[in-house]
Formats: structure tokens, sequence, C-alpha cells
């Protein structure tokens, strides 16, 4: 057996200072669950660990004046359970269900999936689309950025090695708002998303405004698509309606051919995933 | 008919001789079997008689469930013993190479490390193979896949070990590759072996196939692809080896078959059997996989070498690359039908891709050709088949064992003929099958009841069957939520023997002894592989002997302990190792009875055997077992031994079978045509296995088989690029989890089988065979497409969906 060397700091304070200190040479733990497999994988020494996961101020799901706010250590399970993220944040909660299986979602938090920073993390695309902001704190002060601005690549982002993501927040979802995320795997569940469309809009009606629409597994790191956001900006869903913006996102998809799935599927899929969502949706929405 | 032979027969010699170590031996054969006993298997096995059975029949809980559920079962993996060491092996860096040199000098020197072993460490012929020896232990100058082993180590711990294998330097001269099966039946194709790339070929021809195709009125003709599959089991190979002072070598591992991993061993090595002592009676899953050796000779060398306890167990990627799989195959079947339904002709033309060593590609071919029509007659046929040798990782057994590839096939060609003649495709079946009596498929006799009309006859009065249009139109649900879904309804049927086939010794052997307590220790050479079968055997003790399952102690394979068995493949436990069982039981009674009547002064044949107690027929004189166990000076031991009755004609190794199990499957399923995923609904399955020993094990057997199936359908392939494996862990190898699991009803139909105990034929291939060619039925059933290569995945439907929509 290997020793590692592990810090558990009891407070936010103390972990920050050790970043501070250690910088580089540390990695930060949360569930853990993205860093095993990669520490295993690559057969690389993960050098020393600082274990976040006693900062139990970092664990919360809270909604004040309109924002809904999620500390970084909340899980899948508690996000996917939570009434608050059931009804302020849809989609994230479908998100949450979809990850893993039962001992993944009682261990994997909500900023270890945003920062790892993969193209195919299931809960980022929904993030981007309620418009998520990331507050990342360090010993010398906070700053808040838009999760469009976080990643900048698989695995790399803007997030300086002595900071830490501690929590995410949204403006919660109105009534007037219709949400969903969809996605595919190689099996239903405890599978990497191949495709997933996160989707949140203004809805009078049948009447659509201030879409919002991002992909995740279809480019190097989650994408929004715009174009098909402003084809559907104004327009009343219909069936038709919807045919056509799948045409358009499957444009803005940028999706590769790997050991599980194929460009052209990917990037037709992120149509029918829409189109199938829209369906989920208009079926059960009042009017 | 020609055959042409490319076998070297060096099959594992049996192990029954010396006759038993005291105590009484029944053996029986086949002939002196149905003198005998057919009658009162006959008679009792009617529906009618099985309540009067105490345990055969009922739901037993498995002996083993408690201690795998507590954790006090031990499997090979949870082995570890003080002051043992870890082995390692370093794997070929290429699919293809020549070794120019190996330097172990900086791997020694790495402090931990206890040694660093090479082929030149090797005093045996350093090889091994099931059919012929071919497969280097360590490899010597060549490597013909990535899962050669080349060097050994071992270390103190696992990391050193781990540490130590980038150490060894190997000088290597990478050779041009052989990945296209095709191209290794060319004359002028790379060799990758001495005699040449092919394993074993086999040519038949039955009846007069021109004038066969020259009387169809529908000709169908397709070509089948199947992908390499891996056997997924939960436990990686793995065990733990140590040698005493005396130089006996006792390995406890992982296997199918104990007394011929000896032999293995001491072949290898060079070291004698009668100085090794294998244990392995629980392994964590094989389903063939683990047939072959895997770490059973690198155990046995480290220990010798370095006389210490030492432990091997692989990580999933070294399994991935370096163990068997299921064959990948090309299948071509030309078949021509009547248009009242009578299959008139066949023409077969099949290409297996082995891998780099022969393992059991032969006889896979074998059962391949044996399959190649269904369980159906077909009076005119040609096959022509070919194993061969390529740089593709390795391909040996697997549940189904190339009846699984043989049907898949079949199947398909079996529903589109009955779609072109218009008949359902049931009845197509059932006109066609085979009964006792017929001569079949390459000209074999079916001499023993079979029950595959049964098994289809009841899948065509089942309620899914009969009601199919309207569940059809339920689950098609157009313009309503789930946009796009057709629901398809599908079925296949298949057969397989039971045992190893002609040519290969195939008996069992079981050993019962009374203990001082009365309680009875059976002894089983068979391995629990997580089938059930040890409760099986357990309770075919219970009801001969009269005594509850619990007073039964089971001693499973070890090679010092219990007698040599066969093999725990070929769907062949329940059947040959139950009649044993079975024919110790009785042999065992008479014994008891022999000592009881000394002690209440009556005629043994005026005795009974109830409840642990041997008594009178008036029941007044009874002496329980314990009191018989006290008044004997030695134990009491019988022995039973059964060898599974063979064909007449030999039509090559392990061709042909004699005893058949059954099985049809109807499956509902939905397409989503917007994404292409598949939805396994539900599996009604029909399996003739004779009389049902336990319904929990059948019930078990059918829906491991069923979703096993569904993954060789829909999801699971190895991906092999140039010789590299590109999956080789869990997250990129795809299985069916829980979320797939259909709902899945077994309604067995119980064609009593005249040699098995209790008229018990077996079960453990057919649950899986007919799943994956009626999933592709259902899939033409529900869309229209028929597919032919395997896996079936989403992307694959919506590219085929697209084809479809263009043409119209
Ligand atoms: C079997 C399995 C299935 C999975 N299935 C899915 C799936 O379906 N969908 C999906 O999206 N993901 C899946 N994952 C990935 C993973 O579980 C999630 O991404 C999870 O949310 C990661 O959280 P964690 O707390 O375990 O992260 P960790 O592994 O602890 O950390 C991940 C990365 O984030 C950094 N980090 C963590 N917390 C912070 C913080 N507060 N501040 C700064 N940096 C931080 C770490 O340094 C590390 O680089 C799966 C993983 C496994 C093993």
């Amino acid at each position: 057996m290997k020793s590692i060397e592990t810090y558990s700091p009891r407070k936010l304070s103390e972990a920050l200072r050790i970043l501070s200190e250690r910088r580089e040479g540390i990695r930060v733990i949360a569930g853990a669950t993205d860093i095993i497999v990669q520490v295993l994988e690559r057969k690389k020494d993960p050098g020393a660990l600082l274990n976040i996961s006693y900062l139990d101020e970092l664990r919360f799901i809270r909604e004040d004046e309109g924002t809904v706010r999620i500390g970084a250590l909340t899980t899948h399970r508690e996000i996917e359970r939570s009434p608050i993220i059931k009804k302020r944040g849809k989609l994230l909660a479908e998100a949450a269900f979809i990850v893993g299986s039962p001992q993944i979602k009682n261990l994997g938090t909500i900023a270890g999936n945003v920062a790892n920073a993969s193209p195919v993390a299931d809960v980022v695309p929904p993030l981007m689309v309620l418009g998520s902001v990331l507050t990342l704190k360090s010993s010398s002060g906070e700053r808040r950025i838009p999760i469009g601005e976080f990643a900048t690549g698989p695995g790399a982002t803007v997030m300086r090695p002595d900071e830490l993501l501690i929590e995410i927040s949204f403006p919660a979802l109105r009534p007037d708002e219709i949400s969903f995320y969809e996605r595919l795997g190689q099996r239903r569940l405890l599978s990497i998303s191949k495709v997933g469309v996160a989707f949140r809009a203004r809805c009078a009606g049948k009447k659509l405004s201030d879409v919002s629409i991002a992909l995740g597994a279809v480019a190097p790191r989650v994408i929004t698509a715009p174009r098909t956001a402003a084809f559907l900006e104004g327009k009343e869903y219909s069936e038709e309606v919807a045919a056509e913006a799948a045409r358009i996102v499957e444009s803005e998809s940028k999706a590769i051919t790997d050991i599980r799935s194929t460009e052209s599927y990917r990037n037709r899929m992120a149509g029918a995933l829409l189109i199938r969502g829209f369906a989920r949706v208009f079926q059960s929405f009042p009017g | 008919m020609t055959t042409i032979f490319s076998l070297i027969v060096t099959m594992v010699p049996p192990h029954l001789n010396p006759p038993p170590q005291g105590g009484r031996r029944i053996e029986r054969t086949y002939e002196e079997w149905k003198r005998t006993e057919v009658e009162s298997v006959r008679s009792k096995a009617k529906a009618a008689d099985m309540a009067a059975y105490k345990y055969i029949g009922k739901r037993i809980t498995r002996i083993d469930a408690r201690p795998k559920v507590d954790g006090s079962l031990k499997y090979p993996s949870d082995l570890y013993v003080k002051g043992m060491i870890w082995g390692r092996v370093l794997r070929a860096k290429y699919p293809h190479a020549l070794i120019r040199a190996i330097d172990t000098s900086a791997a020694e020197k790495l402090p931990g490390v206890v040694m660093v072993l090479t082929h030149k460490d090797i005093k045996g012929i350093n090889r091994f193979g099931i059919e012929r020896q071919d497969q280097p232990v360590l490899c010597e100058d060549r490597v013909r896949y990535v899962g050669d082993a080349v060097a050994l180590v071992g270390a103190e711990t696992k990391e050193v070990a781990e540490k130590a294998l980038e150490l060894i330097k190997v000088d290597y001269e990478p050779l041009p590759l052989l990945i296209d099966p095709r191209e290794a039946l060319k004359e002028d194709s790379i060799k990758l072996h001495e005699k040449g790339n092919i394993v074993h070929e086999l040519h038949f021809t039955r009846g007069d196939i021109g004038s066969g195709f020259a009387g169809a009125d529908v000709i169908v003709e397709n070509t089948y692809t199947m992908q390499m599959m891996d056997h997924a089991f939960l436990e990686t190979e793995a065990g733990l080896a140590s040698v005493d002072k005396d130089g006996l070598l006792t390995v406890q591992s992982c296997g199918q078959y104990a007394f011929r991993d000896v032999t293995q061993i001491a072949r290898a090595l060079n070291y004698p059997e009668e100085q090794i002592r294998m244990i392995e009676p629980y392994t964590g899953g094989a389903f063939g996989g683990k047939d072959e050796i895997t770490v059973q000779i690198l155990l046995a060398l480290l220990a010798l070498k370095t006389q210490r306890p030492c432990k091997i167990w692989f990580s999933r990627e070294e399994h991935f690359i370096s163990c068997t799989h299921r064959h990948p195959v090309e299948i071509r079947m030309k078949t021509g039908v009547t248009k009242e339904g009578k299959l008139v002709a066949h023409e077969v033309w099949v290409l297996q891709d082995g891998g780099a060593y022969a393992t059991l590609s032969g006889p896979v071919l074998c059962l391949v050709i044996e399959h190649c029509c269904g369980p159906y007659l077909i009076p005119n046929l040609k096959v022509d088949g070919w194993a061969v040798y390529t740089n593709n990782g390795m391909s040996g057994a697997f549940r189904g064992f190339g009846a699984t590839q043989a049907h898949l096939a079949m199947e398909s060609q079996m529903n589109i003929l009955a779609e072109r003649i218009g008949m359902d495709p049931l009845s197509l079946r059932a006109k066609n099958v085979i009964r006792r009596g017929d001569t079949f498929g390459i000209g074999e006799e079916m001499i023993m009841d079979f029950g595959v009309d049964q098994s289809l006859e009841k899948a065509m009065k089942h309620p899914v069957w009969t009601d199919r249009e309207r569940i059809k139109r339920e689950g098609s649900s157009g313009g309503r939520g789930d946009r796009g879904k057709k629901r398809g309804i599908g079925v296949a049927c298949c057969f397989q023997g039971s045992g190893l086939g002609k040519g290969l010794p195939d008996y069992a052997a079981t050993t019962l002894e009374l203990n001082k307590d009365g309680t009875v220790t059976l002894f089983q050479g068979t391995i629990e592989i997580g089938q059930g079968s040890y409760t099986g055997i357990t309770q075919i003790a219970a009801e001969i002997l009269d005594l509850p399952p619990e007073k039964i102690r089971f001693v499973g394979a070890d090679t010092k302990r219990t007698l040599d068995s066969g093999t725990t493949t070929a769907s062949r436990v329940i059947y040959a190792a139950g009649q044993a069982t079975l024919l110790a039981a009785k042999n065992f009674v008479e014994m008891l009875k022999g000592e009881a009547s000394k002690i209440v002064k009556s005629p043994p044949e005026t005795l009974l055997v109830e409840e642990g107690n041997v008594l009178n027929r008036s029941g007044r004189k009874t002496v329980s077992y314990r009191e018989i166990a006290s008044s004997l000076k030695e134990p009491l031991r019988a022995e039973g031994v059964f060898h599974i009755p063979v064909a007449d004609r030999e039509f090559s190794m392990g061709l042909p079978h004699t005893v058949f199990c059954s099985n049809t499957q109807i499956v509902v399923l939905d397409v989503d045509t917007l994404t292409g995923e598949v939805e396994v609904k539900k599996v009604i399955a029909v399996p003739d296995c004779g009389t049902v020993i336990n319904p929990i094990n059948v019930e078990g057997q059918s829906e491991g088989g069923i979703v096993m199936g569904m993954g060789y359908a829909l999801y699971e392939r190895n991906v092999i690029e140039n010789g590299y494996f590109k999956n080789t862990g869990l997250s990129t190898y795809i299985l069916p989890t829980s979320w797939e699991v259909p709902e899945i009803e077994t309604c067995a139909v119980e064609v009593p089988e005249e040699t098995g105990p209790f008229g018990a034929r077996s079960v453990a291939e057919v649950v899986t065979t007919p799943t994956a060619p009626a999933i592709l039925n259902a899939l033409y059933d529900a869309i229209g497409i028929r597919f032919t290569d395997l896996p079936v995945t989403p992307e694959k439907i919506i590219d085929a969906l697209e084809r479809k929509k263009k043409k119209q």
C-alpha cells in the first residue's frame, strides 16, 4: 500500500490557506469519483491531496430572492431530490438523476462535475442555460464568473491553483419558463454521455422567448447553440418549428467519432434530443 | 462426405484410475443404464409423480447463498496468506513481433523485487492449450498478440511488481500483422504458426445440394457477422499458490477443470502431476472464459521458483487483452424452402477468427457446424468452415460455444423464409423440427428424447404470441409523447448438445462419505462458477439418501480429495455430475442398509431409508445414520461414476453429441426511431432442460442468459484495431445493467431425459442462444429492417432508417 499525503481541513479558511501555501503541489478532492479514475488510469502519483469533503459549510441548497445557491459539496443525490431544484431548476434535477449510479450520486459533487471541465459532464449544460455564476474563492479574495467562461478545453479551466469553487448560483426558474435536459449514453444509465441537450426558455402559450440551449459531448467543451436559440426566439412551438430547430442545432453541433459513437450520429442526435425534449415538455405544458 | 482433420488430439487422459480410495464404486455406461434404469426414470418423471419428491423440483435456497452473502466464502481473489508475494505479468508491447532480447537486470535490482522470470526459467514444454499446446507460458522469441506473456515478476507488493514491469527491457522487432481472417486463408499470407494459419477446417455434404435447391420455391442468402465478446465475469482471474517442504505444490485458483489444470501445469513446467494439488471449488463467474489456463501455470512457476506463497490477480484491463473471448465469426447461409414450408437445402460457409493461439477454436468450429441447421431437418446440406489464426487477441470457449453464432444466422434465415412464403415463423419451425429417431444436420442421429417440438408448441400458445398484434399496436404510440416508438415481437429457437461430444472422455464421478455425526460429505470435482450446480447436486443426493440438504456437506473441486468429474463446461454438470451423484447415493444407501441389517438383524432388502434413519418396512426397528457411523471401524464410502452416452459414429473431435436441450424465446421490444435506442420490454423463455431439479436455478440461468444475449445483440463488443484492444475497461466495454433488464418469464417444458438424474438434462447454454436472433427478428418486426451485423447499436439503426427513408 502506498500512502498519500492528505489534508482534510474542517474549515474553508484553513483549506484556502493550505491551497495558497502549496499551490501547484496539491490536488483538491471532493467526492473523488473523477480523480480516482484519473489516478488509476494514468497510473500517476497524484501528489498531495486536499480533501475538502469535511467542509460542511459548502453543503447547501438555498433560494434567496430569486436566486438559487448551491454549495460546492452538494451531491448529485441531494440535487436530484431537492424540492427547490425540482421547482426552480428542474432540468438540473433531471441531469443529476442521470449521473452514474446511486453510489456515484451519493459521492459525486456538483463542483467536482464542473471543475473537472469534461465536455461530457451532465450537469454543466443545464447550468449553462440557467445562466449560472461560479464563485471562486482564494485566501486573497473572491470572484464570480459566468459558467460559460470557466472551461477552456477538456480538463482546463480559468481557475487558479489557489482557488476553490465554493458556490454555484443561478436565477430561479419562473413559472412561465420551460426547461429540459435530454441525453444519450451507450446504455440508459451508468454511461458517459454521447450527446446531451439542455434547453430553457420563457413560454407564453406556446410562444418561446429568451431561449437558451447548451450541448454536451459534441465539442471539446460544453457549447451553446446561439443560432438555434435565435431561430426559436419569438416562435410558436409546433412540430414543424421543432424539426427546423433540430436541423439548425445539428449544424451547430461539432461532434467527433470515438469509441462511444460517431460524428454523424451525435450531430443528428443533438436535433433528435431537442425534438424529444419539446415533445416531453409540451405534452404536459398547460395551453 | 469429406472431413479434413488438422487436429493433434492430445486431450488430457482420464484421471479415474486408480480406483476408489476404499469403499465401493458403481460405474454405469449408457448401455447398462438403459437396461436397469430407464423405465424407472420414465415412469417417475411424469409430472404427476413430481409431487412425490421431497427435494427434487423444489425451490431450495442455494447451499452457497449465505456464505456468499455474508462474505465467509472465499473466492480465489479473496485469498491472502502471510508472507505471500505478488506476481505481475509483462504483456507484449506489439501484437506481432520477434523478441531479440529480454533484459531483466534493472527490474531485479528494484528493492522489493523477489524474482523476475522469463522463458529461460521454464523446464517443461512452456506451452499450454486445451486441445493442442501452442501457447507459450512465457514467450521465447516471438509474440503473437498483445496479451502474450513475456516475463513474470514476483515482488513483495503489488506496486513494486507493477513498477518492476516498467524496468524490464524487451528488444522487439515488430512484424507485419495478420488481422483479416480472410487474408489468413490465403496461400501467401503471413504465417503465424509453423503449420500455417488454419487451426481447423471442416467440410461436409449430405444429400444433393444442387437438386435440393432446384426443388426450393424460395431461396434466401445472407451473410452474418458477429463481434468478439467478453465474458465479463465479476471476478477477474485470480489465485494463490504455495509449495510445502515436501515439494507439494498447491494452487488455489479460478478455473473450470481442476484436473486438467494439473496436467497442463505438469506438462508446461515438467513438474510431477502427483506433486500438484489444484483446489478450485468456487470461481467468481466463468462462462467458458476460465476453461483455458489463465493464472494457474504462472502461479505454479512463481511458487516453485521463489518457494514463497504467491498471489496473482489480473486487472480488468489485463483480463480484456490476455484472455479468451467469444469468437468473431462470419457466416454465409443460403437456405431453400418449399412453399409448403419444408426446408430442402442449406449451404453454409463459416470463417471464424480464433486469434493468436488454438485453445478451443477447433471444437468451437465443430459446434458451429453441428448447429448450423438449427434444430431442423434439412435433407441436403453443404458446409465449409475454417477457424484461423490472426493477431486479434484470443478467442475460445464461451457459453454457447459456437452454437450461439450458428443460431444467430439460422434463426434469422428462418424468419426471412417464413415471411417470404407467408407462414407464421413458429409454424415454419414446428414443421421442420428434429424428433427422436431422425437423422439430422451433418448426418447425426437423434437417439434420445428431444423436447424442441414441445418448447415451440408452448411458445406458440403463450398469450404474448397469440395476442401479439394487440401488444404490438399498444406499444407503437405514434404521435403521443414517446414519439416515433415502434414495437416489434420476435422469436427464435435453438438446441445444443450436453457434454463434450464423441471422441473425448466424458464421465463424472461423485464420492459420498458417512460422517460420525450421521451427516454425509459429498465430494464432487466440478466447479461452482455461479450456476448453482452444487445445490442441484446436493438435492439429488438428498432425495436418494432422504436426508435434508443441510445435513450434506459439500466438498468441491480439489484434486487430492475429489474424483475427476470432468469439465465444468458444455452444459454437462447437472446432467453428468448429477447422475454420478445419483449412482453414488444409491450405492451408499445399499451400503447403509447392509450395515444397518447387522444392527437391526433384518435382511437388507426389507429395509428403507427415511429422514436420516434406516428402518424396516413395519417402521418398528430403526437405526440412525449416526448409529451406523459409530458402529463402523472404516468410514463408509461410496462412489458413483457415470459415462455420458456417445454416438456410434464420429464426425470430428467432439462431433456429434447425443443428448440435446432446446429453448424458444419470444422478445417484445420498442425501437425509438428518433434516436435508434432499443428497449427490450419482455422476454418469454421456454427451455427444455428435462426435469427441473431446482426452479430457482433454472430461472436464474434463464434470466442471466437472456441479459447476456441482449448484450451480444445490442451493446457488447471488444474493439480491436491493428491488434490493439481499444476498450479495456467496463466504462467502454458496455454491458447491460439492471436498467436494461426486461420483464422475464421462464416457463420450462420438462421432457424427461432418460439418462439424466431424475430426468434432468441441462440448461446453461441454451438460455442465451435464442436471445440475439429473437432480438434481430423483433427489430425487423418493428421497423422492417433486417440487421445481420452485431451488435445493433443506435448508430446502426439510425443509419439504416435513414437509408430506408431515402429509398422510399
Ligand atoms: C462510474 C462513474 C460514472 C459516472 N457517471 C457520470 C455521468 O453519468 N455523468 C457525469 O457527468 N459524470 C459522471 N461521472 C463523473 C463524476 O462522478 C462526476 O463528474 C462528479 O460530479 C465529480 O465530482 P467529485 O466530487 O467526485 O469530483 P472529484 O473527483 O473529487 O474532483 C474532480 C475534479 O474537480 C476538482 N474539484 C472538485 N471539487 C472542487 C472544488 N470545490 N473547487 C475546485 N476544484 C474542485 C478536483 O481537483 C478534480 O480535478 C461518473 C464517474 C464514475 C466513476
